[in-house]
């Protein structure tokens, strides 16, 4: 990877956090998905800079955290190098429901012009680096008489830019959220930037700015339904009226699983959102895809009518991620066709075990979430 | 006109002992167009429930961390090998996470057999130089699942078919490229068929040869890296009795006394061998296996290397037991060689 002589010269904590912006490949042996450069303007000292703001979001309800929170407090320029959401559920703590980024999407824009394609589940951004560590399950204590402990999961998702997102005095990326109704529980997002101040820095006159839209199939109850469905006009489309450089397809698989007991409120069936570590069978196996452009090229052909490829197989195991740079032209777009075929024979819904005691799955529901990651160029006002 | 993703992709069921192609049709690239991949991917998953109704085996269970070890795969691109015959599939790349390679089928269930989670593994294989490909021609894959005697006859033991899907990730190139060579991914692995095990108080080595890791081409040989993996089998490899419990070999490789690693150069220089460690058991005590397998954590030992043609590396690959066995542990430790060379395009 190679970085200008004038940002590895900065030294000290500042250099190093410019360092890993750009750092797009997945791990430290890996060559990033072609040469990086950083056009941001690095001359003059640098300091890092972290922001962080949050908000309650009610089910199926949206919010955005104060803007003020995500400004630079000096009146500098600055620039973003990653960005980290997290999720936290902050009523009926102690039921055994999961959280995962298939819960709350995010819109942003960046001094009015659009970073997402409406709203992005937020696990559907950035390369899951330790896919392992996205879950949480911290021990809190409750309120409740009943149960002095209260087990709940929260979730952590980061965005590691490919390119530095300047930031001009008094503005900043603007943030919304949006709960997506899976769950009647209230949740808390959370989103944090962190980068470099620019101090004395020149302005630049163009930018490169992030870009991404995401398509979400619908639910298919797994066991015995199969459908097919194609991703419509609206989303993984150009519409910038400039060329868009994606970086990465993401491709998750959404679990909804009901349960037909809850331990922390009685009998009452409750919906739990599983992460996508156990999204086997779904995405190895019932997920089918074909993929093409609308230049007419092949993405991912399929093997027949009704059939394709494993969802997994094409938007890559490692990172949940396929790292392919390529441009897509103004007006252009990426169309998905999701095959959903039904579980093999002889399958069947298995007990979930662990937490406060086993449970018995009444039924699971699978949802493909497939984001393209990229960036345009764009002029500094 | 801009170069476009393209991702090529097939699947094949084996049976135990089967060797079969990976449905050459789905692996054919669009006829007219160049392509340039980036990376490779294996993902093996069991089949639930046999076409004839019979149960899920027990010994699924105990697979997931070894599926790679079981299918083996055999790469062609054009008339240029990416594999020296078969390769164990996770003997393709550094393991990267856990997390990244074992999948957990979690709704499903057996309840006869108490399996409540099936696994899927995906191995990818990401290429130190992008594989260039001529219009029409991809990849040329097999898969083959041997029955294993040292571990379980898998027929008896596994009668489930499993699954295999190779895929290509890629681009397709907007123009012809502009170079006459491209560069070949290659790996080379050795795994012992019979591996000869002391029962008791014995150092026992397994040499790899000179055959195993050699450059085979007759232009040089760039390698990136080793890779190690191990599979074990603490029950007795008896079909009638308790399952095969095969697994990774961490919990054996975290153990310095039972794997050990050596690795020289053709010249007979010490590629890796150092360590502070001398028992009175063997004087010249190699690093144990456990540092390759664990650190990095990626189960592979960056190299850099040329290999000019016929040159070669030799490992040696032991087993010590400081105590009478109890459990017949059977290990399997393998080593690959991975790197490309270049041929002309």
């Amino acid at each position: 990877m190679r970085f200008p002589r004038r940002v590895l010269l900065q030294g000290s904590a500042a250099g190093l956090v410019a360092l890993r912006c750009g750092r797009t490949a997945l791990f430290e042996d890996d060559e990033p998905n072609g040469s990086e450069d950083m056009t941001m303007p690095a001359e003059g000292s640098v300091r890092p800079l972290v922001r962080r703001a949050e908000v309650l979001l009610q089910s199926n309800a949206g919010g955005s955290p104060q803007a003020l929170a995500l400004t630079n407090p000096t009146g500098e320029p600055w620039e973003i190098h990653e960005i980290k959401f997290g999720i936290r559920r902050e009523t009926d703590l102690t039921s055994r429901e999961a959280s995962a980024g298939a819960l709350i999407g995010c819109r942003m824009t960046w001094l009015g012009k659009p970073v997402t394609q409406g709203f992005v589940p937020v696990w559907n951004f950035g390369l899951a680096k330790r896919a392992g560590l996205e879950i949480q399950t911290p021990v809190r204590y409750s309120p409740l008489p009943s149960s002095i402990y209260a087990r709940t999961s929260d979730a952590y998702y980061g965005w590691e830019l490919d390119h530095p997102l300047y930031i001009p005095p008094g503005t900043t990326l603007l943030p919304e959220f949006k709960h997506s109704g899976l769950s009647p529980r209230t949740y808390r997002a959370s989103i944090l930037y962190s980068g470099n101040v620019l101090v004395n820095a020149p302005r630049p006159r163009k930018v490169k700015v992030p870009f991404v839209s995401a398509w979400q199939s619908n639910f298919y109850e797994a066991l015995t339904e199969t459908g097919e469905e194609t991703s419509p006009e609206t989303v993984l489309y150009n519409d910038l009226g400039a060329p868009w450089t994606i970086e990465r397809f993401i491709g998750r698989v959404a679990l909804n699983t009901s349960l037909l007991a809850d331990p922390g409120g009685g009998n009452a069936t409750i919906e739990t959102i599983v992460d996508d570590l156990a999204d086997g069978l779904f995405a190895g196996e019932m997920f089918r895809v074909k993929h093409y452009d609308s230049l007419g090229n092949i993405v991912v052909r399929g093997y027949a009518a009704g059939n394709g490829p494993p969802l997994r197989s094409v938007y890559g195991p490692r990172g949940r991620a396929w790292q392919q740079r390529h441009t897509l032209d103004a007006e252009q777009r990426h169309t998905i066709v999701l095959f959903k075929k039904a579980a093999p024979e002889g399958t069947q819904y298995a007990v979930v075990s662990g937490g406060f005691d086993s449970q018995t799955i009444q039924a699971v529901h699978g949802a493909a979430q497939i984001s393209a990651v990229g960036w345009r160029e764009e002029l500094v006002p | 006109m801009n170069d476009s993703p393209v991702c090529v992709a097939g699947e094949v069921d084996l049976a135990a002992g089967e060797t079969r192609p990976v449905s050459m049709e789905a692996l054919d690239s669009a006829k007219r167009d160049w392509t340039e991949f980036s990376e490779l991917r294996v993902l093996i998953q069991p089949l639930v429930q046999q076409a004839d109704g019979a149960a899920l085996s027990g010994a699924l269970q105990y697979v997931e961390s070894v599926l790679g070890g079981i299918i083996e795969v055999k790469l062609k691109s054009g008339r240029h090998y990416l594999t020296e015959d078969f390769v164990p599939a996770f003997m393709l790349s550094p393991t990267v996470l856990r997390a990244f390679e074992e999948s957990l089928q979690v709704i499903f269930a057996d309840n006869a057999n108490s399996i409540q989670l099936l696994p899927a593994v995906h191995i990818t294989w990401g290429f130190d130089r992008p594989l260039i490909c001529r219009p029409g021609t991809v990849l040329d894959a097999e898969a083959r699942r041997p029955s294993d005697t040292l571990f379980a006859d898998t027929s008896l033991i596994m009668p489930n078919d499993i699954r295999v899907t190779v895929s290509m990730a890629g681009k397709k190139l907007a123009e012809p490229p502009r170079t006459s060579v491209r560069c070949v991914p290659y790996v080379t692995a050795f795994r012992p068929q019979t591996p000869q095990y002391p029962q008791n108080q014995a150092f026992a080595n397994i040499n790899v040869g000179d055959l195993a890791l050699q450059n085979p081409f007759i232009r040089p040989l760039y390698v990136k890296r080793i890779n190690f993996r191990a599979m074990a089998n603490p029950s007795n490899p008896d079909p009638g009795s308790a399952p095969p419990r095969q697994f990774d070999v961490d919990s054996f490789a975290s153990d310095t006394n039972r794997l050990k690693l050596q690795i020289w150069d053709g010249l007979n220089r010490e590629v890796y061998v150092k360590t502070n460690q001398v028992t009175q058991d063997n004087l010249n005590t190699p690093v144990p296996f456990a540092d390759a397998l664990m650190a990095p954590q990626l189960r592979s030992i960056r190299v850099d290397d040329v290999l000019q043609p016929r040159e070669y590396y030799r490992a040696t690959m032991g087993r010590y037991m400081d105590q009478a066995p109890t459990d017949g542990v059977s290990v399997v430790p393998m080593i690959s060689m991975v790197g490309y060379r270049e041929e002309a395009l």
